[in-house]
């Protein structure tokens, strides 16, 4: 795993964007089109907003699946992870405008979860996925996979159950007013189908993620510390701002800021 | 991806709701197309007998659309995806217009037969068309619906038609009668014209409605950029699922609407007792359209998948026809009338489902062209169930009250067996994981 350490939020946005949209034109190039899943959340907005903007990018010949969704939430509902995904990423671009092929899978919410899992799953699982654009969670969540996660499950999505530290988080976020707002259960890709993409853009930004972070990269590999499942990735790159790298040991800190390209 | 209305997108006021104005749209284009080639039918009377046209010249006028119409629709539903639904629509709804204008300069039998053939040609648009349309801006959960309103509008068409066309011809003569009809496409036209974009770079839709349909119409271009070839469209048993579904139903809805008076007649049952009963199938299946849209739709909501809830109404239909069969055991107008309604109720029921079948199961770019191919198929299907009745109603007309009971049982189980090919065809297949179809 490389991990980059940037100044700020902004920066971190910046440069995982780039990275991202090298890897992007790469794939375009070699197969005539790409396959991504994107990640949402407020620690994506930099991120996803350098990215749209990049230039040289043909998103008409990409093809996009999100990590999750919560189970009962309209799609005009302002947390809706399939109004975050529509609005910056899907108009934003040129994503499914110009072919006549399905070029997004959104996970419907208010659908059956385990029929739309099984459904989309199945499209998810058709070809490989080049590059997946994850998160970590307060909790050390991948996707919506709360510790303990299911580490062997083999299923492309699953249906969770979102604990209280996921769900507060989602309040402080503004996503909702209050915690029994938040649905108790969303649709979330597995670990093992995260860590099936051949490529992994994590982009950590803030210090309240600090904790999460530290006990996924330097605590034992395992289910209470789901992103921690990243290590066992040959090819994930990290992005963390300095606050959200905070409290990982100095040596770890110098070598990955040393590898940062200024 | 510069949309075309989206330099407006501040300035212009959203409209709620704006697909259902577009469905309104759709139905109207429907209603159009129907007045359009009813005029030729409402003339008949006085223009058989202007031209000196024998019956066979008459029903030789009326093949001429069919076959261009049967055809068609295969033909319109492929340019549809290649041009997209705006354009597609937009031509085929200025060349029916324009063809029915000029069939006023119509000057006997041989112009008025290759008028007949443009017009069918062009009208033929419309299904594919506004099917194509619905899988652009309706929601799974009420695409069935939305295909049964634009659907009636050819019961509507079919019964505003005279009151139109009569009165202009009884005041100005026959040649009006094309023009009249001929311009309300041309303003048709112009509403279509400042309506219709793709709901994501609609100018006028609000950011609610854009986000609902975005989220469940699962990005469909509305232009095949990535051609399915018919070939590789044929070879999917999805393709044929659609196609059946279609061909398997729509001869016995035109055997019920031009065959049931003869068949009350030849159970002795006189027709002006049996007025009444002649509207009862036309009713019930305007009622069937919409219950079958409604029904899968409700269907939908209530969490099943979206193949179980069109399915579902499928086998209420396959089943529901079958109660044309024991009117053969009765000569009760009541009893036979009823089972009338009930099995052509339960027929619209079926028939939604299969206009839908192609927005349900195909990409943006291969919709219109399977709803073409539906299409054809049914008016190959017709053709051939229409020489058939024919042929056997005159092999038993010596069984008097039973001359039609062969046929009767036939057309009875002619859509049970669409079902049950509907229930082994439409599934998930290599296709789907390929792109090619879409899960159900």
């Amino acid at each position: 795993m490389q991990i980059k350490i940037l100044d700020d939020k902004k920066a971190l946005g910046q440069a995982a964007a780039e990275h991202a949209a090298k890897s992007l034109r790469a794939a375009l190039r070699e197969n005539g089109a790409a396959r991504i899943v994107a990640a949402t959340g407020a620690s994506q907005f930099e991120f996803l907003d350098s990215l749209t903007s990049a230039a040289d990018i043909d998103w008409s010949r990409v093809e996009l699946f999100h990590l999750d969704e919560y189970v009962g939430l309209p799609a005009t509902h302002p947390a809706s992870f399939r109004k975050y995904i529509l609005e910056r990423i899907i108009l934003r671009t040129g994503i499914g405008l110009k072919t006549g092929i399905t070029q997004y899978h959104l996970l419907d919410g208010e659908g059956d979860p385990q029929e739309i899992a099984k459904r989309v799953g199945s499209e998810l699982i058709s070809r490989p996925i080049d590059i997946a654009f994850v998160g970590i969670g307060e909790n050390g969540h991948l996707a919506f996979n709360d510790p303990p996660a299911d580490f062997a499950s083999e299923e492309p999505y699953l249906v969770v159950q979102l604990d209280e530290a996921c769900r507060r988080q989602q309040v402080n976020e503004g996503w909702f007013s209050q915690l029994a707002d938040v649905p108790m259960r969303a649709i979330s890709m597995s670990i093992r189908q995260i860590l099936r993409a051949k490529e992994i853009i994590a982009v950590v930004p803030e210090a309240r993620k600090a904790l999460a972070v530290q006990a996924c990269l330097e605590e034992e590999i395992g289910p209470m510390a789901p992103a921690s499942a990243l290590r066992n990735h040959k090819n994930t790159a990290l992005y963390l701002d300095r606050d959200s790298a905070a409290l990982l040991k100095a040596s770890k800190r110098s070598v990955s800021q040393g590898s940062v390209a200024r | 991806m510069p949309a075309p209305g989206q330099a407006l997108q501040s300035r212009a006021r959203a409209i709620p709701h704006l697909r259902w104005w577009i469905g309104g749209l759709l139905f109207a284009s429907t209603v159009i197309n129907y007045i359009d080639r009813q005029t030729l039918a409402l003339l008949a009377p006085f223009l058989t007998q202007d031209y000196h046209w024998s019956h066979t010249d008459y029903a030789n006028l009326l093949i001429s659309f069919r076959i261009a119409y049967a055809l068609g629709q295969t033909a319109c539903g492929r340019f549809i995806d290649r041009v997209g639904t705006r354009r597609g629509l937009s031509i085929s709804v200025l060349w029916y217009s324009f063809v029915s204008i000029a069939t006023s300069l119509a000057t006997g039998f041989r112009s008025f037969a290759a008028f007949r053939f443009l017009l069918g040609a062009g009208e033929s648009a419309n299904w594919p068309g506004a099917t194509k349309a619905v899988s652009e801006w309706f929601p799974r959960h009420e695409r069935a619906l939305a295909s049964a309103l634009f659907d009636s509008g050819s019961s509507i068409g079919g019964a505003i038609a005279p009151f139109i066309i009569l009165p202009i011809y009884f005041r100005w003569g026959w040649r009006p009668a094309f023009v009249i009809p001929g311009l309300l496409g041309f303003l048709w036209l112009f509403v279509w014209r400042r309506i219709y974009y793709l709901p994501r770079e609609h100018p006028r839709i609000t950011d609610a409605e854009r986000t609902t349909i975005l989220a469940e119409t699962e990005s469909l271009g509305s232009v095949a950029d990535r051609r399915v070839s018919w070939g590789a469209l044929l070879k999917l048993p999805q393709t044929w699922g659609a196609i059946v579904s279609k061909a398997l139903t729509d001869p016995v809805w035109f055997f019920i609407t031009d065959w049931f008076p003869l068949y009350l007649v030849a159970k002795g049952i006189s027709l002006k007792s049996g007025l009444i009963a002649v509207w009862v199938p036309f009713i019930a299946a305007d009622l069937g359209n919409f219950f079958g849209g409604w029904a899968s739709g409700f269907l939908i909501k209530r969490g099943w998948s979206l193949g179980a809830a069109r399915k579902a109404l499928v086998v209420f239909g396959g089943f529901g026809v079958t109660l044309l069969i024991p009117t053969i055991f009765t000569m009760n107008l009541v009893a036979i009338t009823a089972l009338f309604g009930l099995a052509t109720f339960c027929y619209a029921a079926f028939s939604t489902i299969a206009n839908v079948l192609p927005s349900d199961l195909f990409t943006g770019g291969s919709v219109a062209s399977v709803s073409g191919f539906s299409g054809t198929g049914a008016g190959i299907g017709t053709i051939i169930a229409f020489e058939l009745i024919g042929y056997f109603s005159d092999a038993t007309q010596a069984l008097p009250g039973h001359s039609f009971d062969k046929i009767i049982v036939v057309a009875g189980l002619v859509p049970f067996v669409g079902m049950l090919l509907v229930l082994l065809l439409v599934r998930n297949t290599r296709a789907t994981k390929q792109g090619l179809a879409r899960p159900i």
